[in-house]
């Protein structure tokens, strides 16, 4: 959740997408989800599955319920709460 | 661009049952895939909503508090940059709807966000997000 004031910090890029993640963060803090950065090296294994969705999606698409991809190697996933 | 509306002077209007919807949040709106650069100033607007005129336009539109305000503020946002759309349903009292996201919301409790659905924030004022499906 620390991302979004961390602008300015590499390699967040362009307002468009801050706003970007202000939003999906926002909406995850209404309906009780968590908004997960992760940061992959490019040859990480992926075993996630939201993870793995986001890392053939395009930069700056937010999948719906999944999240979004930033850049090459960075993610913000949404997360169910656990039961 | 302004969230809402300001008002221009007066004393506020009496709410509206064809409620006026400012640029950027208009019934069943059309999506968009990204965040239009219009709306970095709507945010601006949003924030600054403890100014009589924001607020006041606000309530015009069936939005009776600043959480339900941010709330509304935040399922459009999402809907926008998901590519949904995103409408306010005014459901007269004592009507009955068949649409099942209005279903849904009108057995929550109001200002609670429903995934994928939207909020309700009175006992007539529905905020629906629709997949490009629906």
């Amino acid at each position: 959740m620390a991302a979004a004031g961390q602008w300015g910090r590499a390699p967040l890029k362009t307002q468009e997408m801050f706003e970007k993640i202000m939003v999906l963060q926002r909406y995850c803090d209404f309906i009780g989800w968590k908004c997960e950065e992760i940061h992959i090296n490019a040859d990480d294994v992926i075993d996630d599955a939201k993870l793995g969705l986001l890392k053939i999606a395009t930069e700056g698409d937010i999948v719906p319920n999944v999240g979004l991809r930033v850049s090459e190697e960075e993610f913000y996933v949404m997360r169910e709460p656990k039961l | 661009m302004a969230w809402f509306k300001p008002f221009t002077g007066g004393s506020p209007s009496p709410p509206s049952t064809s409620p006026t919807y400012p640029s950027g949040m208009m019934q069943s709106s059309s999506a968009s895939s990204s965040l239009a650069a219009s709306q970095a100033g709507s945010i601006v607007a949003v924030n600054s909503l403890g100014s009589a005129p924001y607020w006041a336009a606000a309530q015009q539109i069936g939005v009776t508090s600043l959480d339900h305000n941010s709330k509304v503020y935040a399922i459009k946002s999402y809907a926008d940059v998901i590519g949904w759309a995103f409408e306010h349903y005014r459901m007269p009292e004592g009507t009955t709807s068949n649409d099942p996201k209005i279903a849904i919301l009108k057995i929550s409790t109001i200002g609670e966000v429903i995934k994928d659905v939207g909020v309700r924030t009175s006992e007539t004022d529905f905020y629906i997000m629709r997949a490009p499906s629906e």
